[in-house]
């Protein structure tokens, strides 16, 4: 009798141990989870996953030839970035899934920076951010429909300074994001206080 | 019996050790083996080569007598990596448009078996590449990828230990530009 509790307790701890863990991922501050984005049958596909493991080694790298860029992947969480090419066997679910990825965004109350809805080129483009005071970010998702029929999907989670945002826009060539004047605090504002 | 044993013992060695050099290790043949299944293909080994960390010092040893221009790069490389497996495979018959769905869902399943997460992803119409991290990667100085790239009727997987200091003297010795355009994750024109 004393074995069965025993063993049922160790079930019941590792099963709550299991549970905790993929739940921290999920409510990881700016983390956004889109699920499984699935390829075309023909077109191109890219998935890029990025541990916090893997950014460590890579600002080791980064370390002797950009150290703005180490700095910034020494900050980040993770980093997630997905191009899919779109045909019929994959438009739906792919479209379903970056706007329902909006709405969620938008009911958690992340910060939508940026909106373009072009008619004429037929880009739509979402940035939305997860602020954490008024100089930092927890995460950032770029969601992106464009007339070539491609979807992108890109979040970066992280402790992101208002300075590295624009290190980010750079790097990943977002134009919008490049132009974009984030509140900074100001080093003289900090000294005339 | 024991004489005959002690006489053979040395060969059976010496062919566990041409055996080991010749085959691929445990998770690459994993990958190899699924990334084949996938594809519903027969494939025809070209090679198959697995070396360790002695057998590396050794060559890099051996290079440090040979005055080239090109050797410097190589012995840099060498030194950056701790342990290799590599295979290289012609695509003897078969279909080869592989259903992409079924090539990354069983594929991650059988690697995420083993403690592996997909770190990248990549299909166009001709080639796909998969590379795959250890889940639980700590954030050191040793990184071990396994990695699949079937381009055209060639199929290459591979695992490697490489260190991350030597791999960066490595990058620094190449060009920025360079360096960037490969580091560049994603170009989005807007």
């Amino acid at each position: 009798m004393k074995n069965i509790i025993n063993s049922s307790l160790a079930v019941a701890t590792l099963s709550l141990t299991f549970v905790l863990t993929s739940f921290a991922a999920e409510t990881e501050a700016g983390f956004v989870d889109i699920g499984q984005l699935l390829p075309s049958a023909n077109g191109q596909f890219v998935e890029v996953n990025l541990s916090q493991g893997m950014l460590k080694f890579a600002a080791k790298i980064a370390a002797h030839q950009e150290p703005d860029a180490a700095a910034l992947l020494s900050s980040l969480k993770r980093i997630r970035v997905n191009v899919i090419g779109m045909d019929d066997s994959n438009r739906a679910d792919t479209v379903g899934k970056i706007e329902a990825v909006r709405r969620k965004l938008e009911s958690q109350g992340w910060t939508q920076l940026v909106t373009v809805r072009d008619k004429n080129d037929g880009d739509n483009v979402d940035i939305h951010v997860k602020q954490r005071g008024d100089d930092a970010i927890d995460g950032l998702v770029v969601t992106i429909l464009d007339k070539k029929g491609e979807a992108v999907f890109v979040n970066i989670v992280g402790n992101i300074s208002a300075d590295q945002l624009g290190i980010i826009a750079d790097k990943f060539d977002i134009g919008q994001l490049k132009h974009l004047h984030v509140k900074k605090e100001s080093v003289a504002k900090a000294t005339d206080a | 019996m024991i004489g005959v044993g002690l006489c053979l013992a040395p060969f059976v060695v010496l062919a566990l050790v041409v055996a080991s050099y010749l085959s691929l290790e445990g998770d690459a043949a994993v990958l190899r083996r699924e990334v084949m299944a996938a594809t519903g293909s027969k494939w025809n080994t070209k090679v198959q080569v697995s070396v360790g960390r002695a057998t590396l010092n050794a060559v890099n040893f051996g290079m440090g007598f040979v005055h080239d221009n090109g050797v410097a790069d190589a012995r840099s490389a060498l030194t950056a990596v701790r342990r290799a497996s590599v295979g290289v495979y012609d695509r003897a018959a078969g279909d080869p448009s592989a259903t992409r769905e079924t090539l990354f869902r069983n594929t991650d399943q059988a690697m995420r078996k083993r403690g592996w997460s997909r770190l990248v992803g990549v299909v166009n119409a001709k080639d796909t590449v998969l590379i795959y991290a250890p889940q639980n990667m700590a954030a050191g100085d040793v990184m071990e990828i396994c990695l699949a790239v079937i381009s055209g009727k060639q199929l290459v997987v591979a695992s490697t230990q490489v260190d991350a200091g030597s791999l960066a003297e490595l990058v620094k010795q190449h060009t920025l530009a360079d360096v960037k355009s490969r580091l560049r994750l994603i170009r989005c024109s807007w």
